[in-house]
């Protein structure tokens, strides 16, 4: 049942995991990886996580903290030394499209892509996200505010060059 | 919901411009093969540490992934007492546990210690567990920062400055992690290791099913030291350390499968390793340095150069030194012709002044965070070259710029009219795994002699260099 329950849970909400840690993080791989280890800890104690209120909530945030800490970790170590005896997935492919996206995300700090993360992709109001960050609400809402007009700066500057 | 009411930072047509952009990596995800739930499964159950921690349920149906592992034999048997289970057994061990004039004494015989202390680093190091435990080839890797202590454990208001796996050669996963978090003060220290180890004292998780202090005085003065086991023969050491600003925090599974890796005489020994380490390479400056930056999105202040170390005889006669308070004021510039002062992203200013004196800043250093290593280098090329080729200020006032002894640094000597001028000494420092560029700026407050100058720049420099 609980296995079951894993599987179906996993196939259908870790694209949606994948997404936000890629807007907070810029990196898709980077992205596949943190979501992925945030499923298999979730399997670990599943029959915890799948008694809690919201798993999906619980999943996003050991995937966001993962990436996170994995950025303030220096993203210079290899990820196949931390996953041990894991196989390697081939590098992650992002569409020329949407290179300019990630170029104009990477130049935000990684706590401002978090919030424009939980923002835009999650419909999170200002007062939701301080109490998922445990950050103040005044905080929240300055990274938002500049984080959004610094992005959609970078986004134009970004398409007039390709221009 | 975007806020509708403040928009003096953005407009309705940045919301939409950043939404549009934000969902359309959506388009990318879609396109990648999502991992099979068995490989997820199979990464779980390659964690030896985590297959521990597994719930029943989850254990039963993963018995087919793990098996493999544990049946293995993912810990050699190794000639050491096999470990009790229980809790009353596990204090009786530690409190009957005393020096041992023979075997004990043998592994501790086989390693130069004081040579392995030397080498750097808050946490013990690879070679000194290879030579507590007495397995070859065994690492002390960087890893993601557990969120999963024992018994929910939190760190607080702890940052972390490292955090590690350890890893034995031919054991699958992860046997050990160690984490050290720095705190603002002292207080804020002790405070969090009590509330950790009153967790331990009061384990309300279903897993450890026992965790029981022990102690061992052989080699410390009361350290704090818990035994934990599970109903499936696993158990381990876990630790919790304090000494000044900072905490580590120690987890090993020192049993599995009935046999014993790690006993309570080895543990105290790397608890002493974590002790020394502490007291020779953690932060013992009293005081948090202010750091000024964007709202809170400054480098930790353990990675800046210690305030008390920019005191020198030639910039402060020898005067003790300490960081100052001073207003974000929205730039990150701190020289002429600077190529960092947008004020955005991730970076600190720490700003040196005479201890105990206000109005006598002379030191600025800049650290700036990237997410590229290749970046640091980078940005360090491209503030060199702006630096060298400098003539004038922001306010227009010539600049003169000479290169000083080693690459990166610079004299900047500014013009400010009426026979006035004032020199700054610059030197510019990637950080060795290129997470940082720091950048020092020191202000003589008196004429110095240039050469004196450099030397001690360049001392700051490495400094930077080895945060």
């Amino acid at each position: 049942m609980a296995a079951l329950d894993f599987d179906t849970f996993y196939r259908e909400t870790s694209p949606r995991v994948v997404h936000l840690v890629y807007a907070t993080t810029g990196n898709l791989t980077l992205a596949q990886d943190c979501t992925q280890e945030a499923y298999a800890r979730a399997w670990q104690r599943w029959s915890t996580v799948s008694r809690a209120d919201d798993p999906l909530s619980w999943v996003r945030t050991v995937a966001r903290r993962l990436a996170i800490s994995q950025w303030r970790k220096d993203t210079n170590r290899s990820l196949a030394q931390r996953r041990l005896t894991a196989v390697p997935d081939p590098p992650a492919v992002i569409s020329d499209d949407r290179r300019l996206v990630v170029d104009a995300l990477k130049a935000l700090s990684p706590q401002h892509r978090e919030v424009l993360a939980l923002h835009y992709l999650l419909d999170m109001s200002i007062e939701a996200i301080a109490e998922d960050l445990g950050a103040p609400v005044g905080t929240v809402k300055a990274r938002l505010h500049h984080g959004r007009a610094a992005l959609a700066t970078a986004l134009r500057e970004k398409e007039a060059g390709h221009a | 919901m975007p806020d509708p009411t403040d928009h003096e930072l953005w407009t309705p047509e940045d919301d939409d411009l950043v939404r549009r952009a934000l969902l359309s990596l959506r388009e990318d995800v879609d396109h990648l093969t999502i991992a099979p739930v068995e490989t997820v499964k199979g990464r779980a159950g390659r964690r030896r540490r985590s297959t521990w921690m597994m719930g029943a349920a989850g254990l039963a149906a993963a018995a087919a992934v793990v098996g493999a592992v544990a049946l293995s034999g993912v810990l050699a048997a190794k000639p050491d007492v096999t470990a009790p289970a229980t809790r009353s057994q596990v204090t009786t061990t530690a409190t009957t546990t005393r020096p041992s004039p023979t075997s004990a004494d043998a592994w501790h015989a086989t390693a130069d210690w004081a040579t392995l202390l030397a080498q750097p680093g808050i946490l013990p190091t690879g070679p000194e567990w290879a030579a507590t435990l007495g397995v070859d080839g065994v690492t002390a890797v960087e890893g993601i920062l557990p969120t999963d202590l024992l018994c929910l454990m939190t760190p607080g208001d702890g940052t972390a400055v490292s955090s590690q796996d350890v890893l034995i050669p031919g054991k699958a996963g992860t046997l050990g992690v160690q984490v050290t978090w720095i705190y603002p003060t002292d207080k804020q220290a002790q405070d969090a290791a009590n509330a950790m180890r009153e967790k331990a004292d009061n384990c309300t998780t279903p897993k450890p099913q026992t965790i029981t202090s022990v102690s061992s005085d052989r080699y410390s003065e009361h350290p704090m030291m818990w035994r934990f086991s599970d109903s499936d023969n696993n158990s381990g050491w876990l630790t919790v350390t304090d000494r000044g600003r900072q905490v580590t925090y120690v987890e090993f599974w020192g049993q599995t499968d009935g046999t014993s890796m790690l006993t309570l005489d080895r543990f105290a020994w790397i608890t002493n390793r974590v002790e020394n380490r502490l007291e020779r390479y953690g932060d013992s400056s009293s005081a948090a340095p202010v750091i000024t930056g964007p709202d809170t999105l400054t480098p930790p202040a353990s990675l800046f150069i210690d305030p008390t170390d920019f005191a020198s005889q030639v910039f402060t006669g020898g005067a003790k030194t300490e960081s100052g308070a001073g207003e974000f004021d929205g730039s990150s510039a701190v020289v002429p012709c600077d190529t960092d002062s947008n004020g955005q992203g991730e970076f600190g200013l720490l700003k040196i002044k005479l201890a105990g004196k206000d109005a006598s800043y002379f030191a600025t250093e800049r650290l700036r965070a990237f997410a590229d290593p290749a970046a640091a280098d980078v940005a360090a090329t491209d503030l060199g070259a702006a630096l060298a080729a400098c003539t004038k200020d922001v306010g227009g006032n010539p600049v003169q710029v000479s290169a000083g002894p080693a690459q990166g640094t610079y004299a900047m000597t500014t013009d400010l009219g009426s026979g006035t001028s004032f020199t700054q000494f610059v030197a510019i420092q990637p950080s060795a795994d290129g997470s940082h560029l720091a950048t020092l700026v020191i202000s003589p407050q008196h004429e110095v002699d240039q050469a004196d100058a450099f030397a001690e720049v360049i001392r700051l420099r490495g400094l930077a260099a080895g945060r």
